[in-house]
């Protein structure tokens, strides 16, 4: 791979130094499963790598009734963590199907961000539970939504001398479930993958959130089929409604995992089961 | 909504070339202290030949299998052996082993003669030694018959090698003749569920029996039949060089996007057995069939796809898309 320089700083605020200083030249390496692939096939030639494994952002904790995830938790962590499970499932489900358990292992939920592959198995769950992430520099903190983070594959909202640090998850109401289709059942990116929350009284929905992967540039809330249900009473022709509704925002394409045609089949196919469990209402 | 089928397929299996032809030598010798070196040309890809070779050289040479060293690392001196292929190698190397190792224990018996001043011919040889038939007391252990023979100035090396033979009995008026040199047998079959709204096929249960002659370690044959059936699988549903076929668009580059079944994939259920009909010519009547227990899933698996949902599939591999597309045919014809 060439001359590069390798940085492990232990500290936050030498990172980001590092990072005003370098800039452009700087890639970011937290578990680096999707990055060695990049540096391996020549993809990627970095000049300047900054480990972010050595500045204690693996943590999982509960703070102002908030679920905050440490930028640099790895996957397996969100697999297994009770707080997770009890707090945000559709997460904790999305992190058990991803990936394999060696690569669960070292990948990190701000890696997974910050790569921004539209098929990113954690962005779905973190965008129907409004995650919130922290962004730091020298400059200071700024917040941003989950939906406004991604911009195009690979592409987010993160400047040249900013490192996204933490996800902060508000207490959310509702049931969330996440359903997946690769072309295998591990060690396979998405086709399409689906996460959905509904805050139910009864057979009514009081509201929604509906979220598609590998279906978009990015990963996609689907805020058209949102508002068909809210404060709807729920059957299954409206569910299907709503699940052509979310697919009809999409904009899939043919590529090496599946064509565009398929996607939509098998993405209408998925909403629908998920909003069916989020409503307890298979059969 | 998910359907359920099942689906039975049969096959039979040459070991070798189709008209033989394909030979392969195997060597052994007596080391300084009474260990064994078997060289062979034959590569062991995974499939267990390094093991197998070695039981077949103790068996005939009554020595424990520890005794047995296999080298075949070295393509300068290592012996002709036609290649690792056609699942010829415990058929035609095995063969080879047993002329190798019987050519040594002439040796042998011959040297401890001389040394005891018996005729090789009153001589047995058993738990690793070679002693008088009647005066078992008489005799030499296997570490005193490498040291004498090393030391003394003598080597005694076995050899032998084993061509099933191009076009056996030819017969030039009619073109008959003996094609292969054995031939193994198989069934399968598969139970499938089809998930008829997203085209996913899940393997439930794999059922394999093959007639092999005789399992030479029946552990290893399991082995293989595991293996092949992962590989079935995956070319029944997975394996795709060109998924836009006649396009080559996103065609895979790595096995990132060459899609090979994970042991996630494997049925709940799997029931492999072995049936023994030794064959005459065989390795203590053994045929090759390795690669035979990668062919059967695939038809199989189509065969259950069609008992679940009425559709043939007539190419692989069955991915979900083929399944929908399918699916939509039948309905709008």
């Amino acid at each position: 791979m060439g001359e590069c320089i390798y940085f492990a700083p232990t500290e936050i605020g030498e990172a980001v130094r590092l990072l005003a200083e370098y800039r452009e030249k700087v890639t970011v390496v937290a578990g680096g499963t999707d990055l060695l692939p990049k540096i391996n096939y020549y993809q990627l030639k970095p000049e300047v790598l900054l480990h972010i494994g050595r500045l204690g952002l693996d943590y999982i904790k509960e703070a102002d009734g908030k679920l905050v995830i440490g930028a640099a938790t790895p996957t397996s962590k969100l697999a297994s963590n009770p707080l997770v499970a009890e707090r945000a499932s559709a997460l904790a489900e999305a992190a058990r199907q991803s990936g394999s358990a060696a690569i669960r292992t070292t990948a990190t939920i701000g890696g997974n961000l910050a790569n921004a592959s539209p098929a990113a198995d954690l962005a779905t769950p973190l965008l129907i539970l409004d995650a919130e992430l922290l962004l730091t520099s020298t400059r200071g903190n700024r917040k941003v939504a989950i939906n406004d983070f991604f911009v195009g594959p690979g592409k987010t909202v993160l400047e040249p001398d900013e490192l996204l640090i933490e996800v902060s998850l508000p207490h959310q109401k509702g049931k969330s479930v996440f359903l997946k289709l690769g072309r295998r059942k591990a060690m396979t990116l998405s086709v399409v993958n689906v996460a959905v929350r509904l805050e139910m009284e009864g057979a009514q929905c009081k509201d929604a959130r509906i979220a598609l992967g590998a279906m978009a540039p990015v990963p996609l809330r689907c805020t058209r089929a949102e508002s068909l249900i809210k404060g709807q009473v729920l059957d299954k022709s409206l569910i299907d409604r709503c699940a052509a509704e979310a697919v009809a925002e999409s904009s899939p394409i043919d590529d090496q995992r599946a064509t565009s045609w398929y996607r939509k089949k098998a993405g209408t196919v998925l909403v629908a089961r998920a909003l069916a469990r989020a409503a307890d209402m298979e059969g | 909504m998910k359907k359920r089928g099942i689906g039975i397929s049969c096959n039979t299996h040459p070991a070798g070339l189709k008209g033989g032809g394909d030979p392969s030598q195997a060597l052994i010798r007596v080391k300084l202290d009474g260990t064994l070196d078997l060289v062979i040309g034959a590569v062991d890809i995974g499939q267990g030949c390094k093991t197998i070779l070695r039981q077949i050289a103790a068996e005939e040479l009554s020595v424990p299998l520890e005794a047995i060293t296999l080298s075949n690392f070295d393509t300068d001196i290592g012996l002709m052996c036609t290649g690792t292929f056609a699942s010829r190698v415990t058929f035609i190397d095995g063969n080879a082993v047993i002329r190798a190792a019987r050519d040594l224990k002439d040796k042998i018996k011959r040297f401890v003669g001389s040394q005891l001043g018996v005729e090789p011919e009153q001589l047995e040889m058993a738990d690793n030694r070679v002693f008088v038939r009647d005066n078992p007391e008489k005799g030499m252990s296997m570490a005193a018959i490498g040291a004498a023979a090393n030391w003394g100035g003598a080597i005694l090396v076995g050899t032998g090698a084993f061509t099933p033979g191009a076009g056996q009995d030819f017969d030039p008026e009619t073109g008959k003749m003996t094609a292969i040199a054995s031939l193994a047998f198989g069934a399968c079959v598969a139970e499938v569920e089809v998930d008829t709204e997203t085209g996913v096929v899940d393997v439930l249960k794999l059922v394999q029996v093959y007639e092999i002659g005789r399992a030479i370690n029946p552990l290893l044959c399991k082995g293989q039949i595991n293996g092949g059936s992962m590989m079935g699988i995956s070319f029944a549903l997975t394996e795709n060089l060109f998924p836009y076929y006649p396009a080559v668009d996103f065609a895979p580059e790595t096995f990132s996007d060459y899609i090979l079944t994970t042991a996630a994939d494997m049925p709940k259920e799997m029931i492999y057995d072995i049936v023994e009909v030794p064959h005459p010519n065989g390795p203590y009547g053994a045929k090759g069939f390795s690669e035979m227990t990668a062919s059967a899933a695939p038809p199989a698996i189509l065969s259950a796809i069609h008992d679940a949902i009425g559709v043939w599939i007539t190419d692989y591999p069955a991915t979900p898309e083929v399944i929908l597309r399918a699916l939509e045919a039948k309905s709008t014809s």
